[in-house]
């Protein structure tokens, strides 16, 4: 499964913040630069209408033409009076050379038409624009700087406040992930005055109990059971195996007794294994070290040799002194015993046991028949690969569940007529 | 040999008693802690064999202060958990050895004799029957002063069947003694035939009677009664 990306809050937070100012700072700029617009617009308009008014009033005392062009007006032109009256006023904004400060400068031109003693007249006026344009512009090269600026700071005060603000939330999640189940540690209260924080650690702590509570009335229920249970056992065992050897005992009868007795052991084994797993689950073991193995394989083949040999199995070893794993010695004796055991009951007298470690990998094989059941039961709760019924069909579970806990990989394999378990790291 | 059992559970309790006078070894019971605290501050006993989970305490309590009453006590602690926790505090409390529930009666029986044994006939270590003589600090086998060669499974069964004389032995029993958890009982029951055949006869061999004998198939029996 493909993970998803994931960000920190307050950079997400900060990330949203900025966009939500720059849409500020943004429509605050259009808005102003629309302002200005208008203001410029009216107040030229207003100038222009009173230079308009001013112009049709001379014209009407009859002044010529040329005594009125100067200052803003730059031009006026008697026209027919047929001309199109709708195409009037026009305005546009045009550059005029100025060879004084040898510069362009923006105008706004407005032509008018203004009727005075039936003629018409086409007034041309001119008006320098230029520093309100400046002015408007300035609008947007001020505020662009300034919201950089605000970028900066509020990037810069996120990296602070995320070391800050958010160190007892960081070492809350320390705290839990330090958490372990049935473990002895306490765990470890952050002072904390953040609202929220205190709410999140107290729920936690809440959580941390009731799981801790329940866990072990788990713990305490089960090992009640197992104890209380063998107990019986013990007793059912016993009393059977006296009668077993009663003088007064018909041999139907004591085939009966047989089974009571068989049955109660397997019963006590079957306890004896589940409350084992059980407590690999809840990960009792935790006396992890570094464990060279070739001591302990040694050792464990010394002690099933034997039996090996009875069924005509001999065991080979080629073992690496540098394979190590991370793991409870007594867990990986029990791996090591049940692999063992599984060897020498399925294997057959083709070939040898052959075990070996490279610095990497633990590798048991024997020789035997293809499974009857497929690969993926193999390693499943009381699937047996054999009709015994002395055999719990745990073995393999027990093995696989110390593997998962541990951090080991186990496969299983069948090559060139042997079955082969392969542990990895 | 006088032992102190503290169990609590009564029936499991009267067999235990049962099984060992059988084997001539001087037995008291209690059930609680405070009993078994009154017991070892009057009488001395050579072997306690103290079941953890008592109803009014843990059995480790009683270990500690045996162990300051009578260092030399040997202590057989019976655990129902198979903690690994309570066995490592037992032994490093002092107790001697443990026996994890459900066990074997014969378990018990030559748990307690090696016990026995080692903490208290220091220097006696042989077991004698007629011509046949264990010698156990040096795990030899002698029949009428003949050594005699044997493996290391052959001598502990040897050694259980003469801890447990006169007592029947399943073969789950024996198995049970001889390889733990190593194998799965069904597939050991070949294998102690073997054993049993070789064992009886290596001693036949060296002059000695058969003393093991079979009992219906079922188990073994290690008598010197005709």
């Amino acid at each position: 499964m493909q993970s998803k990306r994931t960000f920190n809050l307050l950079s997400r937070i900060t990330f949203f913040y900025l966009i939500f100012t720059f849409v500020v700072f943004y429509f605050n700029a259009k808005l102003l630069t629309k302002e200005a617009d208008e203001f410029i617009d009216s107040d030229l308009n207003r100038r222009f209408g009173w230079i308009e008014g001013r112009v049709e009033h001379h014209l009407k005392k009859g002044r010529s033409i040329d005594s009125l062009i100067g200052g803003s007006v730059s031009n006026i032109q008697e026209i027919s009076s047929h001309c199109k009256k709708t195409d009037y006023p026009i305005t546009e904004d045009i550059t005029i050379y100025h060879p004084e400060i040898e510069r362009n400068l923006i105008h706004r031109r407005k032509v008018v038409l203004v009727e005075a003693n039936g003629k018409f007249y086409r007034v041309s006026m001119d008006k320098e624009v230029q520093n309100y344009y400046y002015f408007r512009d300035d609008i947007f090269e001020y505020l662009i700087p300034s919201f950089i600026v605000l970028v900066i700071l509020i990037v810069a005060f996120n990296v602070l406040l995320q070391g800050y603000f958010l160190r007892p939330f960081r070492r809350i999640l320390e705290a839990m992930q330090n958490f372990k189940v049935g473990g002895s540690k306490e765990v470890e209260k952050v002072s904390t005055t953040t609202k929220e924080f205190v709410d999140m650690q107290d729920l936690f702590t809440n959580m941390i109990e009731r799981i801790d509570a329940d866990y072990n009335h788990l713990k305490e229920y089960t090992e009640d059971v197992a104890h209380e249970i063998q107990t019986p056992l013990a007793i059912i065992r016993n009393k059977s195996e006296s009668l077993l050897f009663s003088e007064k005992l018909e041999e139907e009868d004591a085939k009966m007794i047989k089974t009571i007795y068989d049955e109660a052991n397997h019963l006590s084994k079957l306890g004896t294994t589940l409350n084992l797993i059980t407590k690999i689950e809840n990960g009792e073991f935790t006396d992890i070290k570094t464990l060279y193995t070739i001591e302990e394989i040694r050792n464990q083949v010394e002690a099933v040799e034997e039996l090996a040999q009875l069924k005509s199995l001999s065991i080979e070893m080629k073992l690496d002194e540098e394979h190590a794993l991370n793991i409870d010695p007594y867990l990986f004796d029990i791996i090591l015993k049940n692999l063992l055991k599984n060897a020498i009951r399925y294997g057959t007298a083709e070939g040898p046991i052959k075990i070996e470690t490279t610095s990497t990998e633990f590798r048991i094989s024997n020789y035997g028949a293809p499974l009857n059941i497929s690969k993926d039961q193999l390693f499943k709760r009381f699937v047996k690969g054999s009709e015994s019924a002395q055999s719990l069909g745990l073995g393999l579970a027990l093995v696989a569940k110390i593997c998962s806990v541990s951090g080991l990989k186990i496969s299983y394999g069948y090559e060139r007529k042997q079955h082969v378990f392969l542990l990895k790291k | 040999m006088k032992l102190l059992l503290i169990e609590d559970n009564h029936l499991l309790a009267e067999d235990i008693l049962a099984n060992l006078k059988d084997q001539s070894i001087g037995v008291e019971h209690v059930s609680t802690l405070t009993d078994a605290r009154e017991k070892i501050g009057v009488y001395a006993y050579d072997i306690l064999v103290v079941d953890l989970g008592l109803p009014d305490g843990n059995g480790l309590d009683v270990v500690r202060l045996i162990k300051e009453v009578d260092a030399n006590a040997g202590v057989l602690i019976v655990t129902a958990r198979d903690s690994v926790d309570d066995k490592v505090t037992g032994l490093e409390l002092g107790a001697d050895d443990y026996i994890t529930k459900p066990f074997h009666m014969a378990e018990l029986i030559a748990r307690v004799r090696s016990l026995f044994r080692r903490k208290k006939l220091k220097g006696s270590n042989v077991i004698e029957v007629n011509e046949l003589k264990v010698d156990i600090s040096l795990s030899t086998v002698s029949i009428n002063d003949q050594i005699i060669e044997m493996t290391k499974k052959e001598y502990d069964l040897l050694l259980y069947f003469l801890y447990n004389r006169e007592k029947m032995l399943t073969k789950e029993n024996i198995a049970e003694h001889l390889w733990g958890d190593h194998i799965d009982q069904a597939d050991s029951f070949d294998f102690i035939y073997t054993h049993i055949k070789n064992l009886r006869k290596k001693l036949q061999k060296g002059g000695a009677k058969d003393y093991i004998k079979s009992v219906y198939g079922m188990g073994y029996k290690f008598s010197t009664s005709k």
